[in-house]
């Protein structure tokens, strides 16, 4: 089975410092894998390379087989990204940021495609409202709400939880889950272990610029983990 | 690609209709540097039909690179712009649709500024209103190819209000020297044709650097 | 004994010949005496600079294809040594304007392009500085070097258009043909001798460039 997204030996300089040094690793169809590491191992930025916004320094990627340094069109059809910062227009209501988006990747019937995707979020009520008024959560979810309209086939997710509610939590978690069932492939990275951990079927950990383990998430005891996250983030 | 180019003009139009504070501002910029002109210079109306075409060239200048900063600024406020790069948009259309949109507010800029510009500086440019605007977009364009290049170079950048002023004037001195040359023959009641050969060298700019910038332009937006 | 040093050794020798020969060989020339031996510096820094530029638009154009080090290190090398003797032009051009027409600057089609050029890579040095070191710097600069130096014939025609309308002083002659022959030897003597400094100058720019990047990588990577 080809892998969905694999890496040989990874690396990324700024400025004189490098920051990932040798990253290999391999995300098969319906894997979804859990990247912790301490503040500053690099797991942004190996996310940010990822998604093909950064050039390596050295190693390659590639997206189902093929390497995306000679044609990163192919990951960028299948890509879904949350970020840290909102991606939205402020003075754009919630509809129009969905529907510039869905308009940009020639989606068919943009509007009943939004006003599905802002009624699965709990949106609706908001459609029309300009997004500089939302609360942090409701941006994390107009960013979901994007993920649905561009039908990716990998998720690549940073910190996806904060600032959302129990329900809106639920809700993410479901999706997430039928995703991964339907072959999708997700990475994610996130400190709120309590929210992703029982979804999660692999983790891996960044350290010194290498990802050091990549067990399955059964092989781990929660306390256990808890228990060398904080020591690794100390 | 035109579908592309299209949504993110659109949505840049519809961004500054709502913001339209940017639009003032920079009309406002414009209509004061002209004041200032008028109060710095001689007020003789022999010198001014001379002196005329340069006055109006430098205030567009000074009024676009504000126009220029604000276009990318805007897109990186709350990472706009890497929900863009990321998306499966090529790098060309972003180009084409920033460029596009700068392009179209110069030119309805200086649509009102050239009433004004008659009003407060030379009467008799308004009889020539429609050369004057014709010339506006040529030159316009080029200035909005670089300048939307360069705009989104200088965007992450350390003083980047000087450094785009810095960088992007000297490149422009040839587009400047046409555009004064055949504005003085549009003046002079020559029309736009009057100066062939500037008028020539000014297209000629336009086309080289808005395909120089398209193809650079990928270069430019990786983070 | 490396390339360096014994570029250094053949440009120090060439250049201390070249001197001896400017003031003890090379006859006087009866129209501008004493003052027009500065030639034999200017004409071969022009030379060198154009020189310089065109090496850092080519190997700009290398950096954004291949993406090696070593071709940003030799476009940053041969700009900034460019800017040097681009300065060096310009006032050697303008001591000699001085004693000749009584004037320290006119604006000649060829200088006015050479001050252009100036600023444009002024501005590329700028850029360097103000961007932290990083792959986006190298590439960032690359894009100027590349539309910077593509300017450059369409600067040059406004220029020299814009010139032979606002004549107002005498045309600068530095028509190579009207040179008697042993001064026109002494010019390829010393053009020669210049192109052997410039030689040595980068290859040492360079060599300094890879020993303080080596050295702020092992710095900054001290686990």
């Amino acid at each position: 089975m080809t892998p969905r997204l694999s890496t040989e030996s990874l690396a990324k300089d700024f400025g004189y410092k490098r920051i990932l040094k040798d990253v290999t690793f391999k995300l098969n169809p319906g894997d979804f894998t859990l990247l912790l590491g301490k503040n500053g191992a690099g797991k942004s930025t190996l996310l940010t390379l990822l998604s093909g916004l950064m050039h390596p320094s050295a190693g390659s990627i590639y997206f189902e087989g093929k390497a995306m340094a000679s044609d990163p069109s192919e990951l960028r059809k299948a890509l879904g990204f949350i970020g840290h910062d909102p991606q939205v227009y402020g003075d754009l209501t919630a509809k129009e940021n969905l529907l510039f988006h869905a308009r940009l990747r020639g989606r068919k019937n943009p509007n009943a495609l939004v006003a599905d995707a802002l009624e699965r979020v709990g949106l609706a009520k908001f459609a029309n409202a300009q997004v500089k008024n939302f609360s942090s959560g409701m941006f994390k979810r107009t960013g979901i709400a994007r993920l649905m309209i561009s039908e990716p086939r990998l998720l690549l997710l940073d910190e996806p939880y904060t600032g959302l509610d129990y329900k809106s939590v639920s809700f993410f978690n479901d999706y997430l889950t039928n995703f991964a069932q339907g072959g999708g492939t997700i990475l994610m990275v996130s400190h709120q272990l309590d929210c992703c951990f029982e979804q999660a079927s692999r983790i891996a950990i960044l350290e010194k610029g290498r990802i050091d383990l990549e067990h399955a998430q059964s092989e781990f005891n929660y306390q256990e983990l808890i228990d060398h996250y904080q020591r690794a983030t100390e | 690609m035109i579908r592309e180019v299209w949504t993110i003009l659109q949505k840049d139009l519809r961004l500054e209709l709502r913001r339209s504070e940017n639009f003032i501002a920079m009309f406002f910029f414009a209509f004061i540097i002209l004041l200032i002109f008028s109060f710095a210079l001689p007020s003789e109306g022999e010198n001014h039909q001379l002196i005329a075409p340069g006055v109006y060239w430098v205030t567009f200048l000074l009024s676009g690179i504000l126009g220029l900063s604000k276009n990318f600024a805007l897109e990186k406020e709350m990472g706009c712009m890497e929900a863009l790069l990321i998306s499966p948009v090529s790098r060309g259309s972003i180009f084409l649709g920033k460029m596009l949109g700068t392009l179209i507010f110069m030119v309805l800029m200086q649509g009102i500024l050239i009433p004004v510009f008659a009003l407060i500086f030379y009467t008799p440019a308004i009889e020539f209103f429609w050369d004057l605007l014709m010339l506006s977009c040529a030159t316009a364009l080029g200035f909005s190819a670089l300048g939307t290049l360069l705009s989104g170079l200088t965007t992450d950048v350390r003083f980047k209000e000087i450094l785009l002023p810095i960088l992007l004037f000297p490149l422009l001195i040839p587009l400047l020297l046409a555009s004064v040359e055949v504005m003085a023959s549009i003046l002079a009641g020559q029309g736009i044709q009057g100066e062939l050969d500037w008028l020539k060298l000014l297209i000629g700019f336009d086309f080289i650097f808005l395909i120089a910038a398209y193809l650079t332009f990928d270069f430019v937006m990786e983070l | 004994m490396n390339l360096t040093r014994s570029l250094g050794l053949v440009s120090a020798l060439s250049l201390a010949i070249t001197a001896w020969l400017v003031f003890y060989w090379a006859p006087l020339e009866q129209a501008m005496g004493f003052v027009q031996k500065i030639m034999y510096i200017h004409v071969p820094s022009v030379l060198v600079c154009y020189l310089a530029f065109f090496l850092s638009f080519m190997a700009s154009i290398g950096y954004l294809w291949k993406r090696k080090e070593s071709y940003d290190i030799f476009a940053y090398a041969s700009a900034e040594i460019g800017v040097v003797f681009c300065a060096i032009t310009l006032i050697t051009g303008s001591i000699w304007g001085r004693p000749t027409w009584n004037t320290y600057w006119t604006w000649d089609a060829r200088l006015t392009t050479t001050l252009i050029l100036f600023l444009v890579f002024v501005g590329y040095l700028l850029l360097r500085r103000f961007v932290v070191y990083s792959e986006q710097q190298a590439r960032f600069a690359a894009v100027i070097a590349i539309i910077g130096f593509m300017d450059i014939p369409l600067i040059h025609q406004a220029v020299t258009w814009w010139r032979t309308l606002h004549q107002s002083s005498t045309m600068f002659s530095m028509k190579k043909g009207v040179i008697d022959d042993p001064l026109k030897w002494m010019l390829y003597v010393s053009m020669v001798a210049f192109y052997i400094f410039f030689a040595y100058l980068l290859a040492k720019r360079v060599e300094l460039e890879k020993k303080e990047r080596a050295f702020k990588r092992q710095l900054a990577n001290l686990e």
